[in-house]
């Protein structure tokens, strides 16, 4: 102790426990930062006279804003002051409270680790267990303010042979009630700790004292838990002796909840982090959600394609309706009216309009919710498609060569997979329209092949170029004048909902291969 | 006089049968083809006298069949049938020399009106083509000193003159003159100067 400042030059491993503070920290501190005021008044006043100082009451300040009455004295040691402070009357043999405070010492050493990972409900009943291990202390529990709001504190954990004291004991941290102004209400309040030095003395503990006399405590303490500077709840103990706690216990009690704090901040950031990655699933969910909204759309997006591919077809039919109706009418209106004429406009009205009918009949069903998979026979399917197709072969004189085996019944979308076929059919079709000088053939066949059908359009038309192959089925790519680019991405798409696979090879020389699969059911 | 006779090429099958059938309404024949290549095939068919043709063909788009078909010599009057004609696909079709576009739906008297007029114009190619072909005809019966004759006497030269030129007798003249009206059935000196003119990418030719 430097007299002339009153500024502290070194401190022992005893100050560090007595104040709380660390050797370093305490070096050129302010004693005043330690003990009162007038003492640190007498003392300076001494050593200015050059004479030693003694103190019977001397009143140190700790670290976590304890205070305690202890002796001090003072004398000149190499220009420099050395004060020793002691402990007055303390309970009990000097060897057990040693053990007492090593044990604690080195609990609160090792428990920093264990407190990063364990739950901090358990830290707390592993701090409780180690305290009441010294049999002068006979309850220690952690008490926190209820989680429903309640006004009396939950105990989140405790331990000692007088936890029965705690069964309907009232303590609230409100200024307003009778049971906040114990020293656990003063504490949780203050964010100090509070001694009872004696329970039968002490007029804060009143409200407690029948009960305390029941299960045999003489002291308790209250000690601030705190969690990024706030009190959150308070590490209580209770002592069998009047008096039970120096500066030195209440120091280590300090230390132990910095500890229960830290354990407390660690639950909440891993309860943060918890809610962070509860985020990031409720994001990853409506992310989720946003790709089945975008499947809709693009299942929209392709109703209307079909649509529009749909009403082109339709068009024809109305069309050829319109014109049969004008023709019968000319028939009917010659100065010779011709009722054959007429009659076959009429028929072939009729015929037009079932046609429309049955294009319209398949537009409800592509808009009919999902994708209807049932059991259906392919090649009854294909061959009704077959029906349609060969009269076009027939007009474009296309040798048509069908080879279809009897795969029994595939799962999917009859409707969908016959207007696959009928476009698969009608490009090969079309790109037989460009040979002139030689047979044109087209050949459709199905087969079974393992668990699947297999399904396969071919022609020897001019075949796809290898960058157009590439692109075959990207929307709006095509090669044709009056292509819309639409059927083979459409086709594939349909295909590929039924759980299948469509997909293009050369034929050599010449021609294209179209091949898709479709489970059989 | 024979029936004309309109092709129709369209995919579709009663699109095809219902224009058919108004075409025949008012007594024109119709030869009907699912397909472009159908219709080159036909020997028959590249004699009508009007084509009607949907634009968006399979195969072979519309336009580029009328390249073609004027590559094969073949001037009958083209009308297309489109779904939906925008301004440069007209412009493409006319300037390719279609006669006529008409787009679906159509009224049914547009479209024979369409086509008669199509068809006239067709019957005075013809007549053109005909007595063209008759004129040409005429000239091929002429002798070599007759067709040197001929541009002379329509230029106006008098049978002197052209004796003079030709290092001939002005009789020798007066005969060939004689043969060449005869000959191309000219009955005064105006119709042979018209006769003359006509043929005049001909004879430089």
């Amino acid at each position: 102790m430097e007299a002339s400042s009153g500024e502290i030059l070194a401190a022992n491993r005893a100050a560090e426990d007595f104040w709380g503070y660390d050797a370093a920290d305490l070096r050129g501190r302010p004693l005043s930062d330690l003990v009162d005021a007038d003492s640190v008044e007498a003392f300076l006043g001494a050593a200015r006279e050059g004479r030693n100082f003694a103190a019977n009451s001397v009143t140190i300040r700790q670290i976590s804003g304890a205070s305690h009455v202890v002796t001090c004295a003072a004398r000149a040691v190499h220009g420099a002051w050395a004060l020793a402070f002691r402990e007055p009357g303390r309970i009990g043999p000097a060897h057990e409270l040693r053990r007492l405070n090593y044990a604690l010492n080195a609990y609160a050493r090792s428990s920093a680790a264990l407190m990063q990972t364990g739950e901090t409900r358990s830290v707390m009943e592993q701090v409780c267990r180690a305290i009441v291990g010294q049999e002068v202390y006979v309850l220690a529990c952690v008490a926190l303010p209820a989680a429903d709001g309640a006004p009396w504190l939950d105990y989140a954990a405790a331990a000692g042979p007088a936890t029965g004291y705690l069964d309907g004991l009232r303590i609230s941290a409100s200024a307003e009630l009778a049971e906040g102004q114990g020293a656990t209400g003063m504490t949780l309040r203050s964010g100090a700790p509070h001694l009872i030095r004696d329970t039968r003395k002490d007029a804060s503990y009143a409200l407690w004292r029948e009960r305390g006399a029941r299960y045999g405590v003489r002291s308790m303490v209250s000690v601030p838990i705190t969690v990024a500077g706030a009190t959150v709840g308070a590490l209580l103990v209770y002592a069998a002796r009047p008096n039970a706690f120096g500066p030195t216990e209440l120091n280590l009690f300090w230390r132990l909840c910095q500890a229960i704090g830290l354990a407390l901040t660690m639950e909440q950031d891993r309860r943060r982090l918890g809610q962070a990655e509860e985020a990031r699933r409720l994001a990853e969910a409506r992310a989720s959600a946003a790709n089945a909204q975008w499947q809709r759309v693009s299942r929209l997006s392709f109703i209307g394609e079909f649509a529009a591919a749909l009403a082109h077809e339709i068009s024809q039919p109305l069309g050829a309706i319109e014109i049969n109706a004008q023709a019968g009418l000319r028939w009917l209106h010659r100065p010779a009216p011709d009722l054959g004429e007429a009659g076959a406009a009429l028929e072939r009205i009729g015929r037009d309009a079932k046609r429309a009918h049955e294009i319209v009949a398949r537009t409800r069903a592509m808009y009919r919710g999902e994708t209807a998979a049932a059991p259906f026979d392919l090649r009854e399917a294909v061959e009704d498609v077959l029906v349609i197709t060969r009269e076009r072969c027939a007009n474009d004189r296309i040798a048509l060569e069908v080879a279809l085996e009897d795969v029994g019944l595939v799962l999917g979308d009859r409707i969908q997979a016959q207007q696959v076929v009928f476009n698969l059919i009608a490009n090969a079709a079309d790109a037989l329209g460009d040979v002139s000088g030689r047979p044109r053939h087209l050949k459709v066949t199905i087969r079974r092949q393992g668990d699947k059908a297999l399904a396969c359009v071919e022609d020897d038309g001019p075949g796809v170029a290898a960058e157009a192959a590439e692109r075959l089925f990207d929307r709006f790519f095509t090669t044709k004048p009056q292509g819309l680019g639409l059927g083979l991405p459409l086709s594939r798409r349909i295909i590929e909902a039924q759980g299948g696979r469509l997909w293009f090879e050369p034929v050599k020389p010449q021609g294209a291969r179209f091949l898709f699969t479709l489970p059989l059911a | 006089m024979t029936r004309p006779t309109v092709a129709l090429i369209d995919d579709d099958a009663a699109i095809r049968e219902a224009v058919s059938s108004l075409l025949r309404s008012v007594d024109l024949d119709v030869l009907a083809f699912p397909s472009v290549a159908a219709f080159l095939e036909d020997k028959a068919a590249l004699d009508a006298d009007c084509l009607l043709l949907d634009i968006r063909l399979p195969g072979q788009s519309g336009l580029d069949f009328q390249t073609e078909l004027q590559a094969r010599g073949l001037r009958a009057p083209v009308i297309f049938i489109t779904g939906h004609a925008d301004v440069p696909m007209t412009v493409r079709a006319m300037k390719a020399g279609a006669f006529g576009l008409i787009e679906k739906p159509f009224r049914d008297q547009d479209l024979l009106d369409a086509v008669h007029a199509a068809l006239q114009n067709d019957r005075q190619r013809r007549e053109a083509e005909r007595l063209m072909k008759a004129l040409q005809d005429r000239f091929a019966t002429l002798t070599e000193r007759e067709r040197q004759l001929m541009p002379l006497v329509a230029s106006g030269l008098l049978n002197k003159q052209i004796a003079t030129r030709l290092g001939v007798s002005e009789i020798t003249v007066k005969v060939h003159r004689a043969n060449l009206m005869r000959k191309m059935g000219a009955k005064t000196l105006a119709d042979l100067i018209r006769m003359s003119d006509r043929l005049t990418p001909y004879t430089q030719g």
